[in-house]
Formats: C-alpha cells, sequence, structure tokens
C-alpha cells in the first residue's frame, strides 16, 4: 500500500535550499523570534539594563547626586566597603534576618500548611486569615508594630497583665533587642506565603501512601517524616529560593520601625545603602552597597533561576 | 478583507505609528518645561516647590494670587507636604538632574541647601538684595542662615528656635516655678519626677530630637565661641566641654528625665503626647504652638522659655528657611518679583507667617507663645541646629554616638573621643 510504505520507508532528508541573498539569521529562522522579542527586549534593556549599568558606572565615582559633573574613583567605593563599620553591622543584621526569616516562617507556614489541611470547622477562613497579614503594606505594618513596642505599648502591658512586668522592655530603643524585635512581624508577615505553597503542594500527595502507611502502623510523627516532609521536596526548594531572594531586599520594616536605629545598630545592607544615597549624598558610596545587594541577590537566585529554565526545557 | 487592508499592513501601521509618536515623544521634551508658557504669549507662569501642608498652601496661594494681580505672572505650587528635610531635598535633585527643576524653591539652610549651592544649582542673589534693599527688611542673622561663602544665595523668610514648651498644670502639681538656670532645670525635673510626672517628652528614632537636648548642654558646657568652633570643626571635639556636655545627656537619659527608651520613640508623637498630658515639657519650636491651640489649651495652662545656658550670651538653638532661585530656571527677573514681593508688607498680611523674618510684618495674634519668640529672635542671636550644621556624615556619626551614650554603652569620654575621629574622616572625606 501507498501508505505502508509511506511511513514505513526511511525518510529522504530535506534538499538543502540556498536562500540565497538572506542571511545567517534569518536562514535559521531567528529573525522572526528576535523580531517577537524586541518590544519587550527594548524595555528589558531601557527599564533594568541600562539603569543597572548607569548604576555600576556611578558606583566608581565620587557624586553628591545632583553636581554636573562626577570624579572617576575607580575602586576606591568598594575599597571603603571593607573599612564601613556600619556595613558590617548591616551584613550581619541580614544574616540574623535571613536566618530568622527564612527558617521560622518557612516552620510555621509547614505546620500550619498541614493544620489547615485537615478537615476543620471554617477551614477557608481560617486559611484567609492566617494569609491576610502577608498583603499588609509592610510599612503599615511596620508602623502599628511600632506602636506595639512602645515602652507603654501593648506588648508591655499584655506582658504585665500576665504577671512578667519585669519581662518589659523598650524593644525598639535598645540596641539589643531591636532588631530581634524586628523580626517578629517579618515572620508574621512572612509566613502566609510558604503556608500557601505548601497547602498546594499537599493537596499533591496520594493519599494512598498515608493509608499504606497507616495499615503498616505508622504514627502520625512518622507518616509526616517519611511520607509528607520528603514529597514537598521540591515546594522546600522553591520557598527557600524566594525567601532567600526576598530577604537581600530587607527594607520597609526596618526603615518603618527603627530608621535604623537606635544609632545604627538595625542597619541592614538595603536601608544603609538608602542612607548613603539619599540622606548622606554618597551617590557613588550608596550605589556602591547596592550593586554588592545585587551581586548578593544573583549569587543566591542563580540556582532557583536554573531550576526554573531546566523544567521549561 | 474589510476596506482592503490585510494584517500585515495594519501591523505596518500600527508599528509605524507608534515609530512616530515616540520620535515625537523624544523630540517634544522642551515644550513642556516646568510648567512655564514662556513669553511668547505675553503670560508667564512660575514654578514654587515646596512643603507646604494643605492649609499652609492656601495660604501660599492667596500670596501667588495677589502677586498675579500686581503682576500678571501666574505661580503654579508643587508641595510635598509633610515630608521633612529627609524627602524634600531628594526630590529637588531628582527634578533638577531630570532638567525639570523649579523656578523657585523653599529649603533649609545650612548642609541641607548647600549641595545646591555647590552644584551651582541656584543662583546668586547678592545684587537682587542691593535692587530690592532686603537687608533693611530682613532680620540679620537669618540673612547670616542663607549665605554662604560670603555670598546670600537664598532669600530668609521663614525663623524658627527651639526652646522650652512646659504645662502649668504639672509645674503647678509638681511645685517648681519656671528655671532661670540650669541647675534649676535639673531640680525642676527632679520635682516633677518626685510628683509622678515624666519631666520631658523626646523621641530618639531619626536622632534629631535627642540632638536638641545635647546642642543646648553644650552651648553652656562650652560657650558660644566653642560651641561654634567645634560645629564648624575649627577645634577639637575630644575636650572637656564636649564630655560634660555627653556627660549631662547620659545622666538625663539615667535618671529618666527623657523618656524610658527614648531612643526607640517617634519624635512625631511628641506634640501629640504634650497636648494629652503625658509630659511637662517639651523641647520645640514653635510649631508646637499650633497643636496647643488646636486642642484648645487655654493660653494660661502652658508657657514657654529659652533653655537656660547660664552664659553671659544668651543663645538658643534655630534654623532658617528660605527661597531659592534655581539656575536653570531662565526667569530670574520674574523669579526675584516673586521672591520680593513675599517681602512685602500685604503679602505678610496675606501670609499671617508666624516665623517671619520681615522685620516689618504684622503681630501675630492668637500665638502668645510664638510671639514671645518672634521678640526673642530679634533679641538674641542664635546657633544654627546642629543637624544643618555639621556635615552630613558628622551628623550621622553623632547620632550614632548619642545613641550609644543614652543607652550608657559608650563613656562621654568615649563619645568625645569618637566625635573627633569622626570630625576628621568628615574632614578628609574619607
Amino acid at each position: 500500500m501507498v501508505a505502508d510504505t509511506a511511513e514505513t520507508a526511511p525518510r529522504a532528508a530535506p534538499a538543502r535550499q540556498p536562500f540565497p541573498g538572506r542571511s545567517r539569521l534569518a536562514r535559521n529562522g531567528s529573525l522572526a523570534g528576535w523580531t517577537f522579542a524586541a518590544p519587550a527586549l527594548i524595555i528589558y534593556i531601557a527599564f533594568l539594563v541600562y539603569p543597572a549599568l548607569t548604576s555600576l558606572s556611578i558606583s566608581f565615582t565620587s557624586w553628591n547626586g545632583i553636581s554636573p559633573t562626577r570624579t572617576f574613583v575607580g575602586l576606591q567605593n568598594y575599597a571603603h566597603l571593607i573599612h564601613d563599620s556600619v556595613l558590617q553591622t548591616a551584613a550581619r543584621n541580614n544574616l540574623i534576618w535571613a536566618l530568622v526569616t527564612i527558617i521560622v516562617p518557612m516552620a510555621l507556614g509547614l505546620a500550619l500548611a498541614v493544620a489547615v489541611n485537615t478537615r476543620i470547622y471554617l477551614r477557608s477562613l481560617i486559611r484567609t486569615v492566617l494569609y491576610m497579614p502577608a498583603v499588609l503594606p509592610l510599612v503599615g505594618v511596620g508602623t502599628i508594630w511600632g506602636w506595639l513596642y512602645q515602652p507603654a505599648g501593648v506588648i508591655n502591658d499584655l506582658l504585665g497583665d500576665i504577671g512578667l512586668r519585669s519581662l518589659s522592655h523598650a524593644w525598639l530603643g535598645d540596641s539589643t533587642t531591636a532588631i530581634w524585635a524586628i523580626t517578629v512581624p517579618a515572620v508574621w508577615v512572612r509566613t502566609g506565603f510558604p503556608m500557601l505553597l505548601y497547602l498546594a503542594a499537599l493537596q499533591g500527595i496520594p493519599v494512598e501512601y498515608y493509608e499504606a502507611a497507616r495499615t503498616d502502623g505508622a504514627s502520625a510523627w512518622q507518616r509526616f517524616r517519611h511520607i509528607t516532609f520528603p514529597s514537598l521536596r521540591a515546594t522546600h526548594y522553591i520557598v527557600l529560593a524566594l525567601s532567600l531572594i526576598d530577604t537581600a531586599k530587607v527594607f520597609d520594616l526596618v526603615y518603618a520601625m527603627t530608621n535604623g536605629g537606635p544609632g545604627n545598630s538595625t542597619q541592614v545592607m538595603g536601608t544603609w545603602m538608602y542612607f548613603n544615597v539619599f540622606q548622606s549624598y554618597s551617590f557613588g558610596y550608596g550605589t556602591a552597597i547596592a550593586v554588592v545587594i545585587t551581586l548578593v541577590a544573583v549569587v543566591v537566585g542563580i540556582p532557583y533561576v536554573r531550576s526554573q529554565a531546566r523544567q521549561l526545557v | 478583507m474589510t476596506a482592503g487592508i490585510t494584517r500585515r499592513a495594519a501591523l505596518g501601521l500600527f508599528g509605524g505609528s507608534a515609530l512616530g509618536a515616540s520620535l515625537a515623544a523624544c523630540g517634544g521634551g522642551s515644550g513642556g518645561s516646568s510648567g512655564s508658557s514662556g513669553s511668547g504669549g505675553g503670560h508667564t507662569t512660575l514654578t514654587m516647590a515646596n512643603y507646604d501642608t494643605t492649609q499652609q498652601a492656601a495660604v501660599t496661594d492667596k500670596v501667588t494670587a495677589a502677586f498675579k494681580q500686581q503682576t500678571g505672572i501666574s505661580v503654579t505650587l508643587d508641595s510635598l507636604p509633610g515630608s521633612g528635610a529627609a524627602i524634600y531635598p531628594g526630590k529637588l535633585r531628582t527634578e533638577m538632574l531630570g532638567g525639570k527643576a523649579p523656578d523657585v524653591f523653599r529649603c533649609w539652610g545650612g548642609s541641607i541647601a548647600q549641595p545646591f549651592i555647590t552644584s551651582r544649582q541656584v543662583i546668586s542673589l547678592d545684587p537682587v538684595y542691593t535692587q530690592y534693599g532686603w537687608d533693611a527688611k530682613l532680620s540679620a542673622p537669618n540673612v547670616k542662615d542663607m549665605t554662604f561663602n560670603g555670598v546670600k544665595y537664598g532669600l530668609p523668610l521663614w525663623a524658627s528656635a527651639v526652646g522650652v514648651w512646659y504645662r502649668a498644670d504639672d509645674y503647678s502639681k509638681a511645685g517648681v516655678s519656671v528655671p532661670t538656670t540650669f541647675a534649676e532645670v535639673e531640680t525642676v525635673n527632679a520635682a516633677l519626677v518626685k510628683a509622678g510626672i515624666q519631666p520631658w517628652l523626646a523621641g530618639g528614632k531619626y536622632g534629631w530630637y535627642v540632638m536638641r537636648f545635647f546642642e543646648w548642654f553644650l552651648e553652656m558646657t562650652a560657650g558660644p565661641d566653642e560651641h561654634d568652633k567645634l560645629r564648624n570643626s575649627e577645634t577639637s571635639w575630644n575636650t572637656s566641654s564636649v564630655v560634660d556636655a555627653f556627660g549631662i545627656l547620659q545622666k538625663w537619659a539615667k535618671n529618666k528625665w527623657l523618656p524610658d527608651g527614648v531612643m526607640g520613640l517617634d519624635p512625631t508623637q511628641v506634640e501629640a503626647n504634650f497636648t494629652g498630658g503625658k509630659g511637662a515639657m517639651a523641647l520645640d519650636g514653635q510649631w508646637i504652638e499650633q497643636n496647643i491651640v488646636a486642642a484648645t489649651m487655654a493660653p494660661s495652662s502652658y508657657g514657654t522659655f529659652i533653655p537656660p545656658t547660664d552664659q553671659s550670651q544668651l543663645r538658643f538653638s534655630g534654623f532658617t528657611e528660605g527661597l531659592f532661585v534655581t539656575a536653570e530656571s531662565g526667569k530670574a527677573a520674574d523669579d526675584e518679583k516673586l521672591l520680593n514681593f513675599f517681602t512685602s508688607v500685604s503679602s505678610q498680611e496675606l501670609d499671617q507667617n508666624a516665623y517671619t523674618t520681615v522685620t516689618a510684618a504684622p503681630p501675630i495674634s492668637g500665638y502668645a507663645g510664638t510671639a514671645q519668640w518672634t521678640k526673642w529672635l530679634a533679641q538674641h542671636d542664635h546657633y544654627v541646629i546642629q543637624d544643618q550644621s555639621l556635615s552630613t556624615s558628622l551628623a550621622n556619626a553623632y547620632f550614632n554616638i548619642q545613641s550609644n551614650v543614652v543607652q550608657g554603652t559608650q563613656t562621654p569620654a568615649a563619645a568625645a573621643a569618637a566625635m573627633q575621629q569622626a570630625a576628621g574622616a568628615s574632614k578628609s572625606g574619607t
């Protein structure tokens, strides 16, 4: 049969077309691709690449942000980073911030997701309430928590009411407690997001696994440890990567609650960059800090981006 | 195809239009500069940037409307209310960098205005002072605040002073009267604490409120001459007078004369806490009286006095705000006319400016304390408030040191040494 012959016979290699007068780009068919990508690419270059390169060039200069001339100082701003004691405090605070605001929300988010994944009364309402802090503007959250933390504020009042008056403290007015105090609202805000992702991932774990485990006599903890936790591996990875990128950008809560103080004890890289650029008018140095923040975020984000790219292939 | 247009042709038409629009936009940048309609139509519009509140903007609008009536020149107000010195200068910078500088702008003097001057973004007003005789119209100490390297760049129109504002009911409860010496101030503090009243209200979150206390103490321990030299970094900060001033600050914090946890408190709450009766005294400017009056406190229930320094020359902290003309404006003559209009008696009557530096301004009614301060500002010299007189880097270093002193983590001697180190670094630009 003709049809059989056509299906079984090896396909002949298509004859090469000479495409006289057309470029290799056009011959490869990528011209159409570039054309379709062009609008987005132009916007990307104009609003991201160009400003980023301009910032990079500013970081090699001494500039007050308004003078028509910038003085080229080479790597001086970057050399100064090493000797900047406030930057060291900021880097340490970023590390504290990263540890607390990644680990605690992940753990709490997972626990809450497991808890609300069961058939409980008003489940949807509880999920909404738990996620709600994540949608609040951070400056508003910072302002409200700033009031709660006042020496005569609600938190100290509550401590007094439960007989722990001795623990009441000027939480934001003491350099030793201020950064830890700011991480509490950060945890409150950031728990909803991992909870949501974990909740979605939990729906995908086959019920049969749990039924089999129950039949084998596995306890609730054993089921969690050997079924739930390993099954959420991909979600752990996404939550961790996104949280890491997010922590590099910390600014709002610190700015709203302590303005980097008392003194400079709660400065983080983002606020210290802001103060240098917009308050000390050291655009060159502030931009050098911004470049470092960007590099950290890029390095931290590479594994996530690569994993996402791999999934697309 | 409908109307005979292919999809390819339609896309081409759209692309061409977009390109044309883009090119037109690129080439049309000069059309809307500063809201000016230019002089071609015989009508000029000036833009004026400031940080007026809605209420203040309404008053400024009245003044500019009167100006228009007299000169035919319109003024468009571009306000950033409540932004303060932390944000407003940034807006001005952005506008200047973007080629959209206002024609005239309001700004504080000292280190806040300095970058605009060193970057040649504002013009010298020296010839205009002569032309309009402003020196005779304005208070001399305020003109000094707008003078940089011997050149007058700004027209000072608003003068503020930092003084003590107290609640008469708290003084009465504690059985004290208005102190006239620094020792008496400390006696009042102790008496108020004994009566269960918080002596001072303050907020150290941004540093500048607590700084007002330190500069008062330093004026007392160092005296006017040394204080001025310190602020200009002409002498070492590592001296006994600085150690003593930091020592007093630490004592006030330790004795809880300043509120507990003061470094974490927001200074914007001070005025509300004062009118709310949460403390007996505030170290504040005349603007606090607007809140006092708004809170319907009777004139007899509060008072104000100059912080005693026990020096033969009594000075207090103050700062001046003025109007500047941008170099980009290109309408200097009209800008200067506007500035001069603000100094006129008719403008002052409309403005009811409680902080005026204009010597022929009408009297202030309804604000007894503010009126008193206007007299004191004319009678006494003032030193420029520290965060406007120190370089930005030194002021930032000071805020950190101050925080340590208040929390008791740095001794006054170490603080003075640290200030000197910061002053040296600031001078050498490292």
